[in-house]
């Protein structure tokens, strides 16, 4: 017996309680369907869900309860000699103990107690299992029998259905809901750790960052410094420059999409820049590192210029070229949803169609183009593998795009990948980075609403 | 009536008219061409991208094999009639296939004697060679004593060399492949039996690549369980080996993308 063979089982007894409802609901109603206030399949839909629910919930429960009340049953059962023997976190070592002597056999562990407990134990998990079956079946049972049972033309089954969905999608959605807040929470729970051992004020305006923290109190570079401001610099100087390439491109294809391609040219272009979109970040990374990074640097020495191997305008530039799509694809949406009225009444008018355009389809697709180029910039700054691979690691306070900078979300994974302790200020400061850079796209996000809605010319 | 009089009709063909006019169209014109620019430069961002991967990857799917003699000797690898099957294999497991090869070698190339040299001429063989040698034998004890021709595998800056991806022309001491090694491997092509293959292992076995990322890290002092990532600048000093296969490999990736962005635009065609 295992949990897949209960639930099976659910599901059987369901699909079985959908037949025998619909097949009863035509048999009260005499084979007349505009006898039923329903539908016959929603008879059906009424029991197979009467049916699977209340037993579902009952599996669900065993599989979040039922281990934690069986091991605490049998860590009370241990003897106290063990615990002392232990020493300190005893419950889960023995526990794990136990756990190794139920899945391999005695190969671990000989104590006669623990082989004892691990008997017990299985005994107890198999006695859970079928009164989890038991109980379970014998539930869905008699939901369904009832649903059957109370089936006549004059019963509503339709609106229960309705209203049992419209609670699953009221819990769909707080779902989505609560786990962004359980995002935020853990971000700001754990940056408040942070800005308990590095100042606020020296956080948000220091000028360099350096997150080494010493693991021994004698050794050098005792105190990292935790200034964030060259990463928010670095992150807005390739967010900049990604967007002066895909800005410009992606706005101006859009409109040549939408306005003056044929349909033909259209079906054909508007795939290959989805294409774009749909390469991977570190394919892009890695085509910045390879190829246009020595290319830059090649260029800048025969023009004179000092550019890195790793430099802002390699990333920025080739992060431009993958944000392309996300500015074409949403501003190409906005354009197309200008009502046409307005485009003839402008072409009648005698506008060229350029002069149509500018002054009448992009002030009226704002809202779309500025939301797009929102879009476009929250990647930006989101990205992290082509940073990574053609800007560097080195947290350098400058604007200029010929130099190696960082971001934040490269920061982020240097921090947090390899061995690290959860309670330094190194690791935490990770968090800190994440809740800046969350405050920084809201308030963005806040900005250009406002601006939108200021400029914004509403035709309806 | 008099008001209608008082108004002008606008003169068309005045020559402030048709200057306006002529800004107008030129406008529209100058409008137009940047539309079409923007997508040749977003269109030509996508196949530089594409084809540079592919320029780079598609040798990759070749690998260069050396047909070599190779003597499965009784003395190194042991007698399979004095054991039964699987005390045999579990032998072959333990022999050292460097060791029959270098033996094989030393048939084919014998004025190499230094000891340096030697252990170069075996650089010329990729490390799956021996694994080669020991599949061929367990396959088929009975080739024990005997000598045949295998197509083994070149190592990879033998296979970059042979692809022409490594510039020969410059200074020995700049170079990964040594005059020596370039010589022997000039005597091996000169007898026809060094060639190219599909390379199967190339999707059946991943660890390769592995190891050709794990020698840039190596270089620079980097243990091998993490990528080059700070101190390796790969703009810098990209490997060739590790540039080709990598390249092949976002081809297949690629590929895979492609067929299920067409799938998407297909099915949205159908169902629009």
């Amino acid at each position: 017996m295992t949990e897949t063979m209960i639930f099976s089982a659910l599901v059987i007894l369901s699909v079985l309680g959908f037949i025998t409802a619909k097949r009863r609901s035509l048999n009260v109603a005499g084979g007349n369907i505009s006898e039923l206030h329903s539908l016959p399949r929603h008879y059906g839909y009424l029991a197979s869900l009467r049916t699977i629910l209340p037993g579902l919930l009952i599996l669900v429960l065993w599989l979040l309860l039922g281990s934690a009340v069986i091991e605490s049953m049998i860590l009370s059962a241990l003897p106290q000699s063990l615990f002392l023997e232990t020493g300190t976190n005893a419950q889960a070592l023995l526990l794990n103990k136990i756990r190794l002597v139920v899945e391999h056999g005695n190969k671990f562990g000989d104590n006669p107690d623990i082989l004892e407990a691990a008997t017990h134990y299985s005994s107890l998990y198999n006695k859970g299992l079928w009164g989890t079956f038991s109980l379970s079946i014998s539930i869905a049972l008699i939901g369904m029998f009832t649903a059957i049972y109370r089936i006549k033309p004059d019963f509503r089954a339709r609106s229960k259905v309705e209203r049992i969905m419209l609670l699953a999608l009221i819990l769909s959605s707080v779902i989505a809901t609560l786990t962004t807040m359980g995002i935020i929470g853990s971000l700001i729970f754990e940056s408040v750790r942070f800005f308990q051992q590095i100042p606020l004020l020296d956080f948000v305006t220091g000028l360099k960052w350096s997150p080494q923290t010493a693991l021994r109190a004698d050794q050098v570079a005792a105190s990292g410094s935790f200034g964030a401001v060259p990463l928010f610099v670095g992150t807005l100087l390739i967010s900049f420059l990604a967007m002066m390439v895909a800005g410009p491109v992606g706005l101006f294809s859009a409109i040549y999409l939408t306005k003056y391609a044929s349909k033909k040219v259209r079906s054909i272009v508007k795939p290959l820049l989805e294409i774009l979109a749909g390469v991977p970040t570190i394919v892009y990374g890695f085509f910045a590192a390879i190829t246009v990074a020595p290319f830059l640097r090649d260029t800048g020495t025969i023009i004179g210029l000092d550019i890195a191997s790793e430099s802002a305008l390699t990333s920025g530039f080739v992060m431009g070229i993958m944000i392309i799509p996300f500015v074409s694809s949403l501003s190409d949406d906005a354009i197309t949803a200008v009502p046409k009225s307005l485009d003839d009444a402008s072409l009648a008018l005698g506008a060229t169609k350029s002069g149509t355009i500018k002054q009448v389809i992009l002030p009226a697709a704002l809202p779309g183009i500025t939301g797009a180029f929102l879009l476009a910039i929250s990647r930006a700054v989101g990205e992290t593998m082509i940073v990574v691979m053609a800007a560097g690691m080195k947290a350098n306070l400058t604007v200029n795009p010929f130099e190696s900078v960082t971001t934040v979300t490269v920061q982020i994974v240097a921090l947090l990948t390899g061995d690290q302790e959860f309670d330094s200020a190194k690791t935490l400061s990770a968090f800190a980075l994440g809740l800046m850079l969350f405050i920084t796209t809201l308030a963005l996000n806040i900005v250009a609403l406002s601006v939108v809605r200021k400029y914004r010319e509403a035709y309806e | 009536m008099t008001k209608k009089n008082s108004i002008k009709p606008t003169d068309w063909h005045s020559p402030e008219m048709t200057a306006r006019i002529k800004t107008r169209y030129r406008k529209e014109k100058n409008f137009h061409r940047i539309g079409v620019i923007a997508i040749t430069i977003a269109v030509s961002f996508l196949i530089i991208l594409l084809g540079k991967i592919s320029y780079d990857g598609v040798s990759g799917f070749f690998q260069t094999r050396i047909d070599t003699k190779i003597t499965f000797s009784q003395s190194i690898i042991g007698v399979p009639s004095t054991m039964d099957k699987t005390a045999f294999q579990d032998q072959l497991k333990r022999v050292n296939f460097t060791r029959v090869l270098a033996a094989s070698l030393q048939n084919e190339f014998p004025d190499v004697n230094s000891r340096s040299d030697r252990r170069r001429l075996l650089r010329i063989y990729s490390i799956g060679a021996r694994e080669q040698i020991r599949l061929a034998i367990s396959a088929d004890p009975s080739l024990i004593g005997q000598t045949v021709i295998l197509p083994l595998y070149a190592a990879d800056d033998i296979d970059q060399v042979f692809k022409g991806n490594i510039d020969t022309s410059v200074p020995e001491a700049n170079r990964r492949v040594k005059d020596k090694e370039l010589s022997w491997l000039q005597t091996l092509i000169d007898d026809g039996r060094v060639y190219q293959k599909f390379h199967t292992r190339f999707f059946t076995a991943g660890d390769w690549n592995g190891r050709v990322y794990c020698r840039c890290a190596k270089q620079h002092n980097r243990s091998c369980d993490r990528p080059p990532r700070t101190n390796f600048l790969m703009a810098d000093s990209p490997e060739r080996a590790f540039l080709e296969k990598t390249s092949a490999a976002i081809m297949v990736l690629l590929m895979f993308l492609v067929a299920m962005n067409g799938l998407a635009i297909w099915l949205r065609q159908k169902f629009e």
